[in-house]
């Protein structure tokens, strides 16, 4: 039913056997653009302004000690219910006022917390990275997802984000997240929340 | 999909007189390249970055072979396969045999043009699964019984009017009975219905945009996260994919993605972009147990070491539609296959045949618009022009036109009767408009000729 692996490749083989071969050098230093590369303040400064400009929501803390009081406050302008799915990676904040259980997403769940492991200034991407502390569907499921991001994770450019990865042990799924999900595939207009979360709103950390 | 490109001609004159399509067309040429034209506008490395994503290109096409082996050998270390699929058939099967072994009864599918390639949903039909388009613009379609139109908006030829009959018609039955007319709320209940099928599926089925060798890894890209659910929540994830699709690095990756989604609607990224690299490991809470990769030829190996492999840095942008004067004017449908616009009437003739296709490469005012936009710059008018050569040489070309041709080559080989041809031809023209032409002049007026030709005036004044 399908073509040996050897045969397969021999067929491709066979046919660029004839042709001349480019190689290219190792690493690659492909042109990246000069926004990719800024200093700390500007990277702040591009993340908050892309992250906007796609229609994602943002708000700047100084510390982590306020971050739940943002979040409820956040849940009750949009009247959701105090209760959040969360990322285990988050366990470690104190969480009182608001009903969080540990774990990854499901079908009815409205609300989520995520950890982001890097925000990318270039474009105004989350970057997420799967694994027991952070599932996938947090990011896609729910129809609030809430990012919580410290200053010092917001890195310039893809770049950035490459150095950080081993590409012989990749985690299963790589996210970049750009704004709250929409589509456009009706008469060309815009409407949010297609499938994906319909708000999403980062809170950004300072250092303390 | 069956392919129905022969008719062509038909097809496009029923387009030009389908009054809801030109509405539908016209609210499209306004849209797209002006968003592009911003987003390229606001990155000044972007020239730079085509040049880049070319040599990536045809360094990876000519050493493919060495990097398929590579990605398969990743995808395997993680647990997951690899299936090598020649023809469209093969590809089906696979599916078809993943499926089953699944016991699979429906599969939720993001959008997948190599999907379509194959007739996916026709093989899964038939054997009993149901397969549920998650990608709005495809669930349309889905509703309709129509395949897109579109490489990147699959329904753009769908009026909002005629989404809000179809959800009606196919939602009554769901306890959704009443005709939405908002944007907002058609979005809105596709959601809701489809949110369920996402968690009761058994298998998803996703396309992939790149692939990238060094990390075994699948890029999907969306926008709006459909892809994601369908890959993220049944047990086992197909990627259905072709062989051009790949990459050797995550450099080399990531200049590719900087161009994709500004060449295809103007956003500096698009909201989702994964890459998928295995299964689910070992203590992750979410994510399919068993990954499959689909690698489909389907006739592309054979453009590897000819002219017209530069066809296979396509990365599916769908700018070169977006800016193409002949699909503006009729739209997606009427190419009869898969890949519409610029890149289908240069990369059909490979894949289905030329007999089959060979008035796509004639549906071209050589304006180059597709080439000057092309990210990775596809010289597709220089391919048309292959392709017309060939269905001259193989005598596809039809009698008539292969008999004009050779009349003018008879009188371009010899100058004198060709000056007398000339004059009378232009005595003729005056007299009334040229036979056989009525098509063109339907729509345009011909030229009267005036005055004595170039031939003439040249020689009067001194050249020879
Ligand atoms: S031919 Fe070029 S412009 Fe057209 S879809 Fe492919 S990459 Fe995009």
């Amino acid at each position: 039913m399908t073509t040996d692996r050897q045969t397969f490749l021999a067929h491709i083989r066979n046919r660029i056997s004839h042709r001349e071969k480019p190689e290219l050098a190792t690493p690659r230093n492909w042109p990246s653009p000069a926004v990719a590369k800024g200093s700390r303040e500007e990277r702040i400064a591009r993340f908050i302004a892309q992250s906007k400009a796609h229609k994602a929501t943002i708000e700047h803390l100084a510390d982590r000690q306020s971050v739940e009081g943002a979040v409820c406050d956040y849940l009750r302008t949009l009247n959701a219910p105090l209760q959040a799915v969360a990322a285990p990676a988050l366990k470690g904040m104190d969480w009182t006022t608001l009903d969080v259980a540990f774990c990854t997403a499901g079908e009815g769940d409205r609300v989520s917390l995520s950890e982001p492991a890097f925000g990318i200034a270039e474009t105004g991407t989350l970057a997420f990275f799967s694994g027991p502390k952070t599932p996938v569907l947090l990011n896609f499921a729910p129809e609030i997802e809430i990012a919580i991001l410290s200053e010092d994770r917001i890195v310039g450019g893809y770049e950035d984000i490459w150095q950080r990865l081993n590409p012989a042990h990749m985690p299963r799924a790589v996210n970049f997240i750009s704004g709250p999900s929409r589509t456009g595939d009706i008469e060309q207009t815009m409407y949010l929340g297609a499938h994906g979360p319909k708000h999403l709103h980062i809170i950004l950390t300072g250092d303390q | 999909m069956r392919p129905k490109s022969h008719a062509f001609r038909s097809a496009a004159k029923d387009a030009l007189a389908d009054e809801t399509l030109q509405d539908a067309l016209k609210l499209f040429a306004t849209g797209f390249p002006e968003k592009r034209r911003k987003a390229v506008a606001a990155l000044p490395e972007f020239e730079a970055l085509r040049e880049a994503a070319v040599l990536i290109k045809d360094h990876t096409l000519a050493h493919l072979d060495r990097y398929l082996e590579q990605f398969t050998d990743r995808v395997e270390e993680a647990g997951g396969h690899v299936h090598f699929c020649r023809t469209a058939r093969e590809a089906r099967e696979t599916v078809v045999a993943i499926c089953r072994k699944q016991g699979a009864r429906t599969v939720t599918k993001g959008k997948s043009m190599v999907g379509e390639e194959i007739a996916l949903n026709e093989a899964l039909e038939a054997a009993g699964i149901t397969p549920i388009e998650t990608d709005l613009g495809e669930y349309i379609l889905q509703l309709a019984k129509e395949p897109p139109s579109h490489i990147i908006g699959p329904a753009l030829h769908k009026t909002k009017d005629q989404v809000s009959d179809l959800f009606l018609e196919h939602h009554t039955p769901l306890g959704f009975d009443e005709r939405q007319e908002e944007g907002e709320a058609l979005v809105a209940e596709a959601r809701q219905i489809l949110r369920e099928k996402y968690f009761a599926a058994d298998v998803g089925i996703t396309g992939a945009n790149f692939l990238v060798a060094e990390g075994g890894s699948a890029v999907i890209v969306t926008n709006e996260g459909n892809g994601d659910l369908t890959m993220t929540c049944p047990n086992t994830h197909i990627v259905i994919t072709s062989i051009e699709k790949m990459v050797p690095t995550l450099a080399d990756m990531t200049v590719l993605m900087r161009l994709l989604a500004r060449s295809a609607t103007g956003q500096t990224m698009s909201v989702y972009t994964t890459l998928v690299s295995g299964p689910k490991r070992k203590d992750d809470l979410d994510g399919p147990e068993n990954f499959h990769v689909v690698l489909l030829d389907g006739g592309r190996s054979a453009l590897l070491g000819t002219e017209q492999q530069d066809l296979l840095r396509c990365i599916k942008c769908g700018a070169c539609m977006n800016h193409c004067p002949v699909y503006g004017a009729v739209g997606g449908h009427a190419y009869g296959w898969v890949y519409p616009g610029p890149i289908g009437a240069a990369l059909n003739p490979a894949l289905i045949g030329l007999k089959e296709s060979r008035h796509l490469p004639e549906a071209s005012t050589f304006c180059g618009a597709c080439e000057a936009v092309c990210p990775v710059k596809i010289p597709l008018p220089m391919i048309f022009r292959h392709w017309r050569n060939q269905a001259f040489e193989k005598n596809i070309t039809p009698f008539f036109i292969r008999m004009t041709l050779k009349l003018w080559a008879f009188l371009a080989l010899r100058p004198r009767l060709y000056r007398r041809f000339a004059a009378f031809a232009a005595w003729g023209l005056k007299k009334s408009p040229p036979p056989f032409v009525k098509g063109w002049t339907d729509a345009r007026d011909f030229p009267k000729p005036e005055g004595r030709s170039f031939h003439a005036q040249w020689q009067k004044r001194g050249g020879s």
